[in-house]
């Protein structure tokens, strides 16, 4: 993780429109997403102030809040910038093994936002 | 989550949540600063919590990738000869925890990367943890520090100088004996011959003693535990017997209708008793008479082995009794060769290398009575199949 907080990782991101994105803010907290995300996890507009850990399998929570607060003392991480295979959690409960890349950009302000593209790697949308 | 949700709208309650969310942040970053791997797993052997030590050596460093998958397709254990230990294998860490806490070494392949076939050494600890009604299994690995790497190379030194006695002991007694049956010796000489074959004896007794203590400090003894009622495995040591020691001894179990499921290794079980049973014939001088009782306690199955010798007066003596090299004085018989003093310590030994422990007591002490004699109590733990939780939870 030579540079994790490249200036312009969300923004590089979020235009990959062919890709489901998701964004959260420091707290980790859900603040955007775009529509192949709505589309492939089924997710709507109350996703939005929750927590990003809802899209994660059960089994996973702790290690993602303790992995979170960790990036909060440290800055560092060992999961960004890289593909990760994942478990995707959607709407309704069904697991879709996506393919997370995670980018952190600290803001002019100080304040942290991480970003994720999701590949799902099964289903329909398999890409 | 649900109590993020529960807790928004107030400052306070987001306060709270800050400070929970920064000691838990401290709590990983000191958990992922220690130099020792640790890996939770559940109870279908599934990993659910890794530091990034495990994740460093397991899991290609990310320990998110390490969450939910099996154990067994992490890293696989060998024992320290290098072959291969199985998941269902008593001696697994994960069997081994379902009696008790321990530890032990192993060698340890990872499975992440199938080019790398290298085994490292490390001191496995484990202990069962019950969370609301789960059970998981903490493990903990440690690199050897550089003394016990000086003390496991000292122990190594005492294994070979021990093998190589053994053959020279071997020629002695073989001379000893042939010396014996020639006819035109001396009472006297005959005297000196027979004193020498016992004393050479004492001494590969010894060596032997020396060889297994030492296997068991430095954990290369292949523990072949097995589950079995304590009964049974009393009897198969009592076949062996010969008719003497077989008279000598009386059996009682506190409540035939309890439980004695203990899991031991027979081997080392019929050491230990086979080390009580000399222990007392060499300090009880009229007609021996022991006495095995079973009791049946909540978490583990005691065993008391009372004889009727002069027994150990203090509590000092109790404890030093397991010390290597110890003997009561006013109880050496000069009738006996003596015993070398690392009979009671083997038990200690072998008791704890299964999970057990060894303790000396008076009858006094244990029941009040004046009746004369050694007790000696061994704990052996309960499967946990005989306190509710299975063995096939962890296959």
């Amino acid at each position: 993780m030579s540079n994790p907080w490249t200036p312009g990782a969300v923004d590089a991101l979020r235009q990959q429109h062919n890709l489901p994105f998701v964004r959260t803010d420091a707290q980790g907290q859900v603040v955007e997403f775009n529509d192949r995300f709505r589309l492939i996890y089924g997710w709507d507009d109350r996703l939005v102030g929750q927590t990003i850990g809802m899209i994660l399998p059960a089994s996973f929570r702790d290690l993602h809040h303790a992995g979170f607060s960790r990036f909060k003392l440290t800055e560092t991480s060992k999961l960004v910038n890289h593909p990760l295979e994942l478990a995707t959690i959607c709407s309704d409960g069904a697991e879709i093994r996506s393919e997370h890349f995670i980018v952190a950009e600290r803001s002019d302000a100080g304040g942290w936002s991480f970003a994720a593209t999701l590949r799902p790697l099964e289903g329909p949308h398999a890409c | 989550m649900l109590a993020e949700d529960s807790f928004s709208g107030s400052a306070e309650s987001r306060s709270l949540i800050q400070q929970m969310s920064q000691s838990l942040g401290l709590l990983r970053v000191a958990f992922d600063s220690t130099g020792e791997a640790m890996l939770i797993v559940d109870e279908s052997s599934a990993v659910c919590w890794a530091n990034q030590q495990a994740a460093d050596l397991w899991g290609g460093g990310i320990t998110l990738q390490m969450v939910g998958r099996p154990l067994s397709t992490l890293l696989q254990f060998h024992h320290l000869d290098r072959s291969p230990l199985g998941d269902e294998e008593p001696s697994h860490p994960l069997q081994k925890a379902l009696c008790a806490e321990g530890r032990n070494s192993y060698l340890i392949q990872a499975l992440s990367a199938p080019e790398n076939t290298q085994l490292i050494k490390r001191s496995v600890s484990w202990r069962l943890i019950i969370q609301m009604n789960q059970s998981f299994v903490l493990l903990i690995f440690r690199d050897l520090d550089p003394l016990e790497k000086a003390l496991a190379r000292q122990r190594q030194f005492i294994d070979n100088l021990a093998h190589e006695l053994r053959t020279p002991l071997a020629i002695i007694t073989g001379n000893l004996h042939r010396l014996k049956r020639k006819e035109q010796f001396s009472d006297n000489i005959r005297l000196s011959l027979s004193d020498a074959t016992a004393e050479t004896q004492r001494m590969a007794n010894l060596v032997d003693n020396l060889l297994l203590l030492s296997e068991l400090d430095a954990d290369y003894r292949r523990w072949r535990l097995r589950i079995d009622d304590m009964r049974t495995f009393i009897d198969q040591w009592t076949t062996n017997l010969n008719s003497d020691s077989r008279d000598c001894l009386q059996v009682d179990v506190a409540n035939e209708a309890d439980d004695y499921q203990v899991q031991i290794d027979q081997e080392a079980f019929h050491l230990i008793l086979d080390n009580l049973l000399d222990n007392s014939r060499r300090f009880c001088r009229s007609k021996l008479l022991i006495q095995i009782r079973l009791i049946r306690a909540e978490s583990h199955v005691e065993l008391q082995f009372i004889d009727d010798g002069p027994g150990i007066q203090n509590d000092e003596q109790c404890v030093a009794v397991f010390d290597r090299f110890t003997r009561i004085e006013e109880h050496r018989n000069a009738d006996m060769a003596d015993g070398g003093g690392l009979g009671l310590p083997l038990v200690k030994s072998l008791m704890e290398g299964m999970g057990g422990s060894a303790c000396c007591s008076s009858p006094q002490s244990l029941t009040g009575s004046d009746h004369q004699g050694l007790v000696v109590t061994l704990r052996f733990p309960s499967p946990k199949s005989s306190t509710g939780i299975t063995n096939s939870a962890y296959r």
